[in-house]
């Protein structure tokens, strides 16, 4: 794509984003001048079922959401580089196709593994 | 090309600021939004200098899957809301010798390429089909090598988070 | 390029955003009136004609509210959170082609805001940042269940990001291309995807569903047993917010399957002129919103029909049956296009000119 036309692809997505800010903005400001002012201890509480709120704000997440985010980790990268391949590979030879299938059989491995594991396994 | 010129020097700024307070700051979480900040930085960069997939892969890998891998961690880790204390030490000289050598290595190397020519000159953006014809022929052994390094990182993974109690050993198809 | 030129693509995109308000709003009013209408109610009738003005009233309503932030909370994540929610979701549709661009005299009116030559990996980008809408949301609302809510819904956003990504490289082999103009092109020239890629298809919607956290997957703000999940401690307009965030996310998800599944705006033209004006590009239009509708209300359907899951049979599903599967198919799919290439099977299910 020449420059020029990159460049302006971008500023048009540029100017929906302000559009998108701008329409933040004007909700909260519109709330702002229509909002009744009342504030109490109470109600800047935060809410707990309607009982007032027990223990710590704090909440310890488990450990497997983050296995799950290792594994996000390693599956985007894999899915990124298939990206540039699928765009060309109409085009390519056979020794193309042949690499990506090593590529993507050895990342099949690692889901395999993941899954012999047991650490897809919720509960 | 005065545009790109200018938005390079408010992406860098932006980013220097967010730098600063990423490890200036006493809040875990905000350290994570200001390192966000940083690197949404260097993919706008990417996106200026005409390497888009390399830009929105910067996004895709590091802020939607590495930070939020942060904050995962720390969502998992007791980290208190507001100020958290031991977040600082006394390495602060060391850090500052070892950011100002780095800092050196890159200029001189940015120096060593481009001299003093502070202009952007580029004739098109790179598409993802040069992209993929490239790591298709003159990069293949890195790209499969790639696959390993990925593969090695999800067994580490594996291994420092798997549980071996009952459950798993039933999941296995061994008996209790 | 001109200033002409300019003030056109601003008027589309002044006009996309206000037909996505639009469509949000009607939206809204069927998903309650519609799902009154599946399940023999009543539904909203009060506002309006069949309570067409209800979700209006609604807006109104919720404008009115007070404006605080709770005193447990982070107050600037807490303000910030709803617009990395809202801008990424508005930011989605610019890569959407709702017909095909037509000339006025020699001025070229695109149909689309922004063809990146990226194409669809934005949509997977604006995802990976929405994740941040909740979880900062969640995070910062100093509220034990709020946190909870938003690392079990930031898993599953994620994990089905994935299920989309794989999903859409079968699309990106048949068509060649990763713009979201060029795949319809491709459409254009043969048959609709979801013809040979049925299964990405279904996956790529259903994977939709789970990443705007819809029903039967919306089990971190499971409306009866939970209260809100990550946006539990949001009230009036900030609420309103990651409301119209969700709507614009389901618009976004039925627009882009249509672009990559169904055809776009590709479609029967059954006359070409009224009056001497030429209404080819206004038939692209009609097939793009008609195909879109078509989908959202799947998306009510679908709501309404079915039962929620439990949190361990969404992440088993995602992570063992979707992303198994579409691996499978991501290998087959390239496997039959370089089959085709050689020769060895007929072109019969390929676009021409490859």
């Amino acid at each position: 794509m020449p420059i020029d036309a990159y460049y302006r692809s971008y500023l048009q997505v540029a100017a929906v984003g302000l559009l998108g800010l701008g329409l933040f903005g004007a909700m909260i400001g519109l709330a702002k001048v229509l909002q009744p002012r009342r504030l109490s201890d109470l109600k800047s509480s935060i809410y707990e079922c309607g009982v007032e709120p027990l223990g710590d704000e704090w909440s310890q997440s488990q450990v497997r959401y983050y296995v799950f985010a290792l594994l996000f980790v390693v599956f985007d990268v894999e899915a990124i580089f298939v990206f540039p391949w699928a765009v060309i590979m109409g085009t390519l030879s056979w020794a193309a196709l042949v690499e990506m299938v090593i590529f993507i059989l050895i990342l099949a491995v690692a889901l395999l593994y993941a899954v012999r594991k047991g650490v897809l396994r919720w509960i | 090309m005065v545009g790109p010129n200018i938005a390079f020097w408010i992406i860098a700024l932006v980013m220097a600021y967010a730098g600063v307070r990423l490890v200036t700051t006493r809040n875990v979480v905000h350290a994570a939004l200001y390192l966000m900040i940083v690197l949404a930085g260097t993919a706008a960069i990417f996106l200026l200098l005409g390497a888009e997939f390399l830009g929105w892969t910067q996004v895709l890998v590091y802020i939607g899957a590495i930070v939020v891998l942060f904050l995962f961690g720390v969502m998992l880790t007791r980290a208190t809301y507001g100020e958290s204390k031991g977040l600082d030490n006394d390495q602060r000289v060391l850090a500052a010798t070892v950011a100002v050598i780095v800092f050196l290595v890159f200029a001189g190397a940015m120096w060593k390429a481009f001299g003093a020519s502070t202009e952007i000159v580029l004739e098109k953006s790179t598409t993802v089909s040069e992209l993929g014809r490239d790591l298709m022929t003159n990069w293949v052994l890195p790209f499969e090598a790639v696959s390993l390094v990925l593969l090695a990182s999800l067994i580490g993974a594996i291994t420092l988070a798997r549980r071996d109690d009952p459950e798993h050993v039933r999941d296995r198809g061994v008996e209790r | 390029m001109d200033w002409v030129d300019y003030l056109i693509r601003s008027v589309v995109a002044v006009v996309v955003f206000a037909a996505i308000l639009g469509t949000c709003t009607l939206l809204v009013w069927f998903e309650r009136r519609g799902a009154a209408w599946m399940q023999v109610r009543v539904g909203p009738n009060k506002a309006g004609p069949f309570g067409l003005l209800q979700t209006v009233a609604d807006a109104v309503k919720l404008l009115t509210k007070e404006v605080f932030v709770p005193d447990s909370a982070d107050p600037l994540v807490y303000r910030i959170a709803p617009l990395l929610s809202l801008l990424p979701a508005f930011l989605a549709l610019t890569i959407v082609p709702f017909g095909p661009g037509f000339h006025i005299g020699d001025r070229y009116v695109p149909m689309q805001i922004a063809d990146l030559n990226i194409g669809i990996l934005w949509l997977l980008c604006m995802s990976s940042i929405a994740v941040y809408g909740y979880i900062l949301a969640g995070w910062s609302s100093g509220s034990k269940y709020p946190l909870l809510g938003a690392v079990r819904q930031s898993a599953q956003v994620i994990s089905y990001e994935l299920v989309m990504s794989l999903a859409i490289i079968p699309v990106v082999i048949w068509a060649g291309t990763l713009s979201t103009s060029g795949i319809v092109e491709a459409q254009s020239r043969y048959h609709w995807y979801v013809v040979p890629l049925i299964v990405p298809a279904i996956a790529f919607f259903v994977s939709g569903i789970a990443e705007t956290n819809r029903p039967p997957f919306d089990l971190v703000e499971a409306e009866s047993e939970l209260v809100a999940g990550a946006i539990t401690e949001y009230g009036g307009v900030r609420f309103m917010m990651f409301f119209l965030a969700e709507y614009t996310n389901i618009i976004t998800i039925s627009a882009i399957t249509t672009t990559l599944f169904l055809g776009g705006w590709n479609g029967p033209i059954l006359f070409g002129t009224i009056a001497g004006w030429s209404v080819v590009p206004l038939w692209g239009l009609f097939w793009f919103l008609l195909k879109t509708g078509v989908l959202l209300f799947v998306f009510i359907w679908v709501r309404v029909s079915l039962p929620r899951l439990r949190y361990d049979q969404l992440m088993t599903f995602g992570w063992k049956i979707m992303i198994g599967v579409n691996v499978a198919v991501v290998l087959a799919v390239s496997f039959v296009i370089a089959l085709m290439e050689q020769g060895a099977l007929p072109m019969f299910w390929a676009p021409p000119g490859r």
